[in-house]
């Protein structure tokens, strides 16, 4: 799997042309940049030829079950070199704009950089026919290389992701004594052109708070008592205004480039984009009881393709329309966003695969069948089903064709 | 009994939030009048984020100075109370301050908000007082805040410093408006639109409370302060085609 893990802050990038020599690393280095597991190349670096080879090499079983929503966009070296020189182009004019309005240090810090080469960015892009995530990735990282190497001195190197958004995006994330992954994860956050980032800090009696607060531009809710990841991503939700939100865990750093495409599919019309799991989910009769409910949720509304995908499972992104829907207060319980999501109905579709099955913590109260975490979910799908039942009728998405339910009473 | 959350928007000034704070939990009884505090922090620099949580208070830190209505309203949404209290950082209360102000709210369903009188606020509210010492105000204030519902005033326009109203009125009224950030005259705007909708705002001379006036906005030299407070006027006047002055 490819990591970033060789390669230094500060360090040059690799000029378009040339090999890349990021090699694959053996899967047992955790990276400090690129946390995750399976998942996408993970590399922001130049596309072409290196990426190709990386993705080969690579032990993703996401990457071998993309479906539609991630083609293999490939980006001809033609549309890389492209989008390099507007990226060159864009610093050239912003430079010659600060020094003619005599403008003080135009890129002062990390947002200020982030947004103006998205800005950027997004202005070049204006008005294109949508190209598939990858490719618009890829762009992004060209103009981002050639943007960096012309604007020239005092910009380190920093794997930004652009994306051509055109509403606002925000993440949230819970955290409860999440020292050890808090760092990584908002790190990842960063690099992201969001214009919120909520950090839901409940319950910590570690450092989780400490090394939230390190971080610039974001906005730390604290609350003194452990209120539950559900009940977290709710009160986060309640704080923004953005048209996407993104909703991650404190424990699990994932890559932006991972992300990306959940703000991606939202901006573009998605109202709930999911994170797909059927690839790690194995055979049908190995599934646990809770798989097993979130699919049965799914079917009866009329949704067999998601499988087991719901907004239980992070990360997931909403639309500001679907948060106006579902209701900020009832993502605490998301079997039921889910139920309201499909009912509503939204535009509901996964559209990123990410392994977060490793990182599910062992405690007493998650594992064996039956355990309390368990019959809790499992009573929340219910609870959802009935209130969709009441509304839409008790069959749901199973017509009856068969019996006359009528003369029989029911 | 109902819950109300105290939003106290601070920037700075922490031993004067600390004052508040601890005021609060001196004069206000849990038995009485539950409450919860929500700070919303202007990104302070000063160790009030730190102070907050050493105190097990329940805050949101936002990343820079927003300013008032920006904060107030993210203490609101974070808030889980039945009834809001927004409270300036450089108020201290006083005996009998809540449930008195509770009875205003609740002596009519068309009451929107309730506001208390003080030493210094501009406007009706203002009262004369004279005293040395916080002590001694607290003394004065005491003897004041005997509840009596003749002492209760009808008014068009209640300061931002101190405002009692309920989330039923907060979802129909709906929150501060941010365009007059960084501040003043979003108070003027929340009375009109409550008025605007029928409700009535009383202010109580039952409830005095200590104010200490503009601690924030008094940093700023006055020149940008006036210059703030001309703009804000213009956009009140702007939007509805009034002039806030005549509520004063």
């Amino acid at each position: 799997m490819a990591t970033l893990a060789k390669k230094q802050p500060g360090a040059r990038h690799i000029s378009p042309g040339k090999k890349s020599t990021v090699r694959s690393s053996s899967g047992s280095m955790p990276s400090r940049i690129r946390g995750s597991r399976g998942g996408s190349s993970a590399a922001s670096g130049p596309a072409g030829t290196a990426s190709r080879k990386r993705r080969r090499g690579s032990t993703g079983t996401a990457l071998r079950s993309q479906g539609g929503w991630y083609k293999r966009g490939k980006l001809s070296k033609a549309a890389f070199r492209a989008a390099y020189a507007l990226g060159q182009a864009s610093a050239r004019e912003l430079k010659q704009e600060q020094q003619e309005g005599g403008r003080q240090q135009l890129l002062k810090n990390g947002s200020q950089i982030s947004q103006t080469m998205n800005a950027a960015f997004s202005k070049s892009r204006a008005g294109r026919r949508d190209a598939s995530f990858s490719a618009i990735l890829r762009e992004g990282a060209a103009f981002r290389n050639g943007f960096m190497d012309a604007w020239g001195e005092g910009l380190a190197m920093t794997p930004y992701v652009l994306l051509p958004l055109r509403g606002t995006a925000a993440a949230v994330v819970t955290v409860c004594n999440e020292e050890d992954s808090i760092r990584q994860v908002l790190h990842e956050l960063k690099l992201l052109p969001l214009t919120d980032i909520i950090v839901v800090i409940n319950g910590c009696t570690d450092h989780s708070f400490k090394y939230t607060m390190e971080f610039e531009g974001v906005t730390v809710i604290h609350e003194p008592e452990a209120l539950g990841l559900d009940v977290g991503r709710a009160l986060g939700a309640k704080l923004t205004k953005a048209d996407t939100v993104l909703f991650v865990d404190g424990d699990f750093p994932v890559s932006a480039w991972q992300l990306a495409p959940f703000l991606l599919a939202v901006d573009q019309g998605v109202d709930v984009a999911l994170n797909d799991v059927t690839p790690y989910l194995g055979a049908f009769k190995y599934w646990d009881a809770v798989s097993r409910v979130k699919q049965f949720l799914n079917c009866s509304l009329d949704r067999p393709d998601l499988v087991t995908n719901s907004m239980t499972c992070i990360p997931h992104a909403l639309s500001r329309r679907a948060l106006d829907t579902i209701g900020e207060s009832t993502l605490a319980v998301p079997p039921k966003a889910q139920a309201a999501a499909l009912a509503a109905p939204l535009k509901v579709q996964a559209s990123a695969s990410i392994n977060v099955f490793m990182k599910n913590r062992r405690r007493n109260q998650n594992v064996g069948s039956g355990n309390p975490v368990a019959r809790l979910i499992i009573g929340d799908h219910i609870e959802a089903l009935k209130s969709i039942q009441r509304k839409q009728g008790s069959r749901l998405s199973f017509a009856d064709r068969v019996r006359r339910r009528s003369q029989a009473g029911g | 009994m109902q819950l109300t959350s105290i939003v106290i928007p601070t920037y700075n000034k922490l031993p004067l939030l600390q004052q508040a704070v601890a005021a609060i939990r001196t004069y206000t009884r849990m038995d009485e009048t539950p409450y919860e505090i929500v700070v919303a922090d202007n990104g302070s620099q000063d160790g009030t984020v730190e102070w907050c949580r050493q105190e097990g208070l329940r805050f949101v830190a936002l990343p820079y100075n927003a300013g008032f209505p920006v904060a107030c309203n993210k203490g609101m949404r974070m808030a889980s109370g039945d009834f809001f209290l927004l409270l300036n950082n450089d108020v201290t209360v006083t005996n009998n301050w809540l449930p008195n102000l509770h009875r205003a709210l609740a002596s009519d369903s068309r009451i929107g908000i309730v506001g208390p009188v003080s030493n210094f606020v501009s406007g009706k509210q203002q009262v004369e007082c004279s005293f040395r010492t916080m002590e001694e105000f607290q003394q004065l204030a005491a003897s004041v805040n005997v509840p009596d519902s003749r002492k209760w005033e009808e008014t068009e326009r209640l300061v931002g410093f101190c405002l009692l109203f309920s989330r039923a009125f907060y979802q129909q009224i709906g929150e501060l408006d941010e365009c007059f950030s960084p501040g003043h005259y979003e108070d003027d705007d929340l009375c009109f639109r409550a008025r605007k909708m029928g409700y009535r705002l009383l202010f109580c001379r039952d409830v005095l409370i200590h104010h200490i006036g503009s601690a924030s906005f008094k940093n700023q030299d006055t020149a940008g302060l006036q210059e703030l407070l001309q703009r804000n006027r213009k956009l009140f006047m702007e939007k509805w085609q009034i002039d806030p002055h005549i509520y004063i």
